[in-house]
């Protein structure tokens, strides 16, 4: 059932890095854009620092889920590669408790942002007029899976499965 | 007083909460949750709504766009040929100086750290390739790794660096002339690297054994044409920057479309290749980026608490001359510099060690290379040295001897940050030059 789980949830944030990716190749479209047509029409998207920015936030929160799994996200390794079995264990679990409990705090202020933003029909004070629900959405959605992975953590310490399945 | 009992405390916390390895973004996140609660007693509702709105508003910031793009870059060279050809095209030029292959860890870093923006990154690439040809020829192995230890921190000090992106940001300074002052201090300890290499095998021949070099203007026309590729999509990055076409964070979508070009007309180019240097680029990214959002939460918060003016003001009480203070604040990153990485440094401590240094009078663009200079060196110290473990890994010598080889560069590198406190003019002459 655990196992299940973990492997439901490592894909989802699968999915969350490739998203991602797809916006990574976005950006960098874009601003290629934005410079021919300043380089050779002297005009520009007006838009693209704005989008950019929502780009560079999306594509952060989406693939922090993923980076958590693979361990590219950086910790102090002091104590943990000095510990073992039960011990490692136990330190694993502490550490995603105070990780899950930051990221449920924010996650939670950020969903009162988002209701706020789609019950008003909050847009950016922009040329776009992007209704501004969609890119703290999905900034919510990033933070959502980071949640899962770091509960998928703690069933990987409690019923140590394969816990590099997906690679 | 209340400033530095607040100061203790938090270092305090961040030492309990990492220390246990949380990671350490999220760790931030908790430790400036719990500080604003138990310090300032806030209430759960009002840090929520800081919080959440800081990392909306640094997380959408357009500039940190350059972060990603950069390292996808590196990426897209790290999993192509490009650091054999580097290699096999910097050989020749150097088989008559004295120490002979061994400049290649040296002269392959520097290109390499023109057209990439990480450390890392660097001291992989060319590693895999010079760690087992100098092996081959029978070099000194202690020399081998060592120098590519030392050099290969020059990712971070040679345009484009993603650290001094970082620092930029954080400080509020331009990308540009950052990067424009970054350039001469890199070469200079390139050079010192290089001096030290030749006077060693001149000392010592068999540490550097003689190969019988091809001589000839064909070889070096085969030394040009595989030098092409790193030096085109260099001049192709830092040209766009310089002739102003493109801003630092937009220069980055250049060098990504570049280098795209070039591992097309080399025909490497495959979707494969897409999606695994992609994949790698957003989850590095991610790291970097996450930390910086979470390091401005952590700002924010010893701002609420008046930590960075309190430390500032017990300092400024102590009276230091700028040079005490600079010494003082080159063993406080060099022992940092032990236990953390680089980007993990400059966020956590640039709100207390920034006011510090401005109040000094001391200009913030130097005070960057400095800085980056200093976490240079903590890449190459033990036990937390992420240059040590790429090495660690690419010869399998324990960390302990690789750490030992680093030694002498190590030296070599604090001699550098004593020449650039001697003569700050190495960082701020060319971006005057270029910019006033």
């Amino acid at each position: 059932m655990s196992k299940l789980l973990v492997g439901i949830i490592d894909r989802l944030c699968r999915i969350g890095a490739y998203l991602s990716c797809a916006i990574l190749v976005g950006m960098v479209g874009l601003i290629a854009y934005e410079i021919f047509l300043r380089s050779v029409f002297s005009t520009s998207t007006f838009v693209m620092s704005e989008f950019v920015g929502y780009g560079v936030a999306s594509a952060t929160f989406l693939a922090l889920a993923d980076a958590l799994r693979t361990g590219d996200v950086i910790r102090v390794g002091l104590l943990l590669e000095r510990t073992q079995g039960l011990a490692r264990r136990l330190l694993e679990v502490v550490a995603a408790l105070v990780g899950l409990a930051s990221v449920t705090v924010l996650i939670w202020f950020f969903w009162l942002r988002v209701i706020r933003a789609w019950t008003r029909g909050t847009v950016s004070s922009s040329l776009a007029e992007v209704p501004i629900w969609i890119p703290e959405g999905i900034i919510m959605v990033g933070l959502g899976l980071l949640a899962l992975q770091l509960i998928a953590h703690i069933l990987r310490q409690i019923a140590p499965v394969a816990a590099r399945e997906v690679t | 007083m209340e400033a530095l009992f607040s100061a203790l405390m938090l270092l305090g916390l961040i030492f309990v909460v990492l220390g246990l390895g949380v990671w350490i973004f999220l760790g931030l996140f908790a430790v400036s949750g719990i500080a604003l609660m138990v310090l300032l007693g806030m209430d759960i509702s009002r840090i929520g709504t800081i919080a959440a709105n800081i990392v909306n508003r640094y997380g959408s910031a357009w500039e940190l766009a350059a972060i990603p793009m950069f390292i996808w870059m590196g990426e897209i060279i790290f999993r192509t040929d490009l650091s054999n050809r580097i290699f096999r095209g910097l050989a020749p030029l150097v088989a008559h100086i004295p120490g002979r292959l061994l400049h290649t860890n040296i002269l392959g870093c520097t290109l390499f750290a023109a057209v990439s923006g990480s450390s890392a990154a660097t001291t992989a690439t060319v590693g895999k390739i010079t760690t087992n040809e100098l092996e081959r020829h029978g070099y000194d192995r202690a020399l081998s790794s060592g120098s590519l230890a030392g050099a290969g921190s020059f990712g971070l000090m040679i345009p484009p660096s993603i650290v001094m992106i970082v620092y930029a940001i954080l400080a509020e300074v331009s990308v540009t002339r950052m990067f424009a002052a970054g350039v001469l201090p890199g070469l200079m300890i390139a050079a010192m690297f290089s001096c030290y290499i030749v006077v060693r095998s001149l000392l010592n021949p068999s540490l550097a054994p003689v190969t019988v070099p091809k001589r000839g203007a064909i070889i070096y026309l085969h030394s040009v044409v595989d030098l092409l590729p790193v030096l085109s999509l260099m001049v192709i990055v830092l040209g766009s920057i310089y002739s102003g076409i493109a801003t630092p964070s937009e220069a980055a979508a250049v060098g990504v479309c570049a280098a795209l070009i070039v591992t097309g007309v080399l025909r490497q180019l495959s979707v494969s290749l897409l999606l695994q240097t992609l994949l790698g680029a957003v989850r590095t990214s991610a790291m970097i980026c996450s930390l910086l959002i979470a390091a401005a939460l952590l700002s924010t918060a010893m701002g609420y608490l008046h930590i960075p003016s309190g430390v500032a003001n017990t300092i400024a009480a102590l009276d230091l001359t700028p040079l005490t203070l600079i010494l003082v604040l080159t063993l406080f990153y060099i022992i940092l510099g032990l236990f953390l990485d680089g980007v993990s440094i400059i966020v956590m401590s640039l709100p207390i060690t920034l006011p510090l240094a401005a109040l000094a009078g001391i200009d913030p663009i130097w005070f960057g290379i400095f800085l980056i200079v200093t976490i240079e060196l903590g890449q190459i110290t033990p036990p937390v040295g992420f240059n040590l473990f790429i090495l660690q890994s690419l010869t399998g010598r324990p960390i302990g001897r690789v750490a030992l080889d680093a030694l002498p560069f190590f030296c070599l590198m604090l001699a550098g940050v004593g020449l650039l406190i001697a003569f700050p003019q190495i960082a701020l002459w060319l971006p005057g030059v270029l910019y006033d």
